[in-house]
């Protein structure tokens, strides 16, 4: 399993948010270099909260 | 770094993840690595203040795409909050998940370095958990793992595809049927090893998740959520399993037929079903229940769930 890293990591550097279905598909890099996804349910006119975080 | 070595006696690979001997172990709720990053709370590993469902690849990993050997290790964590489970996530949450597994079983599957992709959760320390926020893994094998080649063998060995013929059996016989939708059918199978194991089994052939529909990915949802909160209700608590979600194979090495495999360790309230001699040594199970009596009180059990 996982665990936190020791420092506190900055937001992810936001990549490429795309569509898989009914879901939005947002791709970071953690400050470690690891890719993070985040899928949210698609809503008209409604951003998600963290896959809204920083430049997509 | 992982090291793949192949156990020739039994004719198996064994995965050394000597990192993983380090990870996170059952860490107090507000040092969670699962749970979002708070303003002034401890960092995670998702360090944003909110999020539905959460992919990223595993700190400590079984299996990389930097190893020599490559594969993916992926975490998947279900919610944002830190109690709950799979049962009580909301319906439209779970049905989500789905979509997420199918997603990740595409792009890990299109991978060279991976053969089969395993997605699996893993529920109580009874079998090891070491995080209790909700959530799942899923591992990218650079190779057939022994059980997917048996249920391979088993295509062979019935002349077509084992698990509609299974199904096909269970739903004449009846008497170990859970509970059925129009997509899946759920039953303890005829020959289960664990007291409380159960199957959640597609209608229709469908070798993976890529195949379903958008409907039989919503009942699919509506009946793991259906058993699990059964499965909580039987002895009223927290029931352990392990889940595992067979699919077919991505290195072209055969067929399957999507379904979803639960594993209790409990055979009564309080005593687990431990592997030992003849499990471990001969690999044979010996059960202490029969399936039949085992299906009656888990049909008791999620009726009173319901």
């Amino acid at each position: 399993m996982s665990e936190p890293a020791q420092q506190r990591p900055p937001a992810p550097t936001s990549g490429q948010a795309t569509t898989y279905g009914p879901l939005r598909v947002a791709r970071h890099v953690k400050d470690d270099g690891r890719t993070l996804i985040l899928y949210s349910r698609e809503r008209s006119g409604q951003q998600q909260a963290g896959a809204s975080e920083g430049p997509e | 770094m992982s090291e793949l070595r192949f156990e020739e006696l039994r004719g198996e690979q064994v995965a050394y993840a000597i990192q993983r001997q380090d990870r996170t172990f059952l860490p107090p709720a507000d040092h969670c690595p699962l749970c979002p990053t708070k303003p002034g709370g401890a960092p995670t590993e998702i360090p944003l203040p909110a999020f539905e469902i959460a992919v990223f690849e595993n700190r400590f990993p079984a299996f990389s795409a930097d190893s020599p050997s490559g594969g993916a290790a992926e975490v998947v964590v279900y919610t944002d909050q830190h109690d709950g489970s799979l049962g009580s996530l909301p319906a439209g949450r779970a049905e989500d998940l789905m979509w997420v597994w199918r997603h990740r079983y595409l792009e890990l599957g299109a991978r060279e370095d991976v053969g089969y992709v395993f997605i699996f959760e893993n529920r109580g320390v009874e079998v090891g958990v070491t995080l209790h926020h909700p959530h799942g893994q899923i591992y990218g094998y650079p190779f057939l793992p022994p059980v997917p080649a048996l249920e391979r063998a088993a295509d062979a060995r019935l002349g077509g595809c084992a698990p509609c013929a299974l199904l096909d059996r269970e739903l004449a016989d009846g008497r170990r049927i859970l509970f059925e939708n129009d997509a899946v059918v759920v039953h303890v199978p005829y020959a289960a090893r664990w007291s409380y194991e159960a199957h959640v089994v597609l209608r229709e052939h469908r070798p993976s998740l890529l195949e379903c529909e958008p409907q039989e990915l919503q009942l699919l949802a509506q009946a793991l959520q259906k058993l699990v909160r059964g499965y909580d209700a039987l002895f009223t608590r927290p029931f352990p399993y392990v889940m595992a979600v067979h699919q077919a194979p991505t290195d072209d090495s055969g067929e399957g037929h999507l379904h979803v495999e639960f594993y209790p360790p409990l055979r009564t309230a309080e005593k687990l079903k431990y592997l030992a001699g003849s499990e471990q040594g001969a690999g044979t199970f010996i059960a202490d229940t029969l399936p039949e009596r085992s299906a009656e009180a888990l049909r008791e059990a999620i009726a009173r769930a319901a």
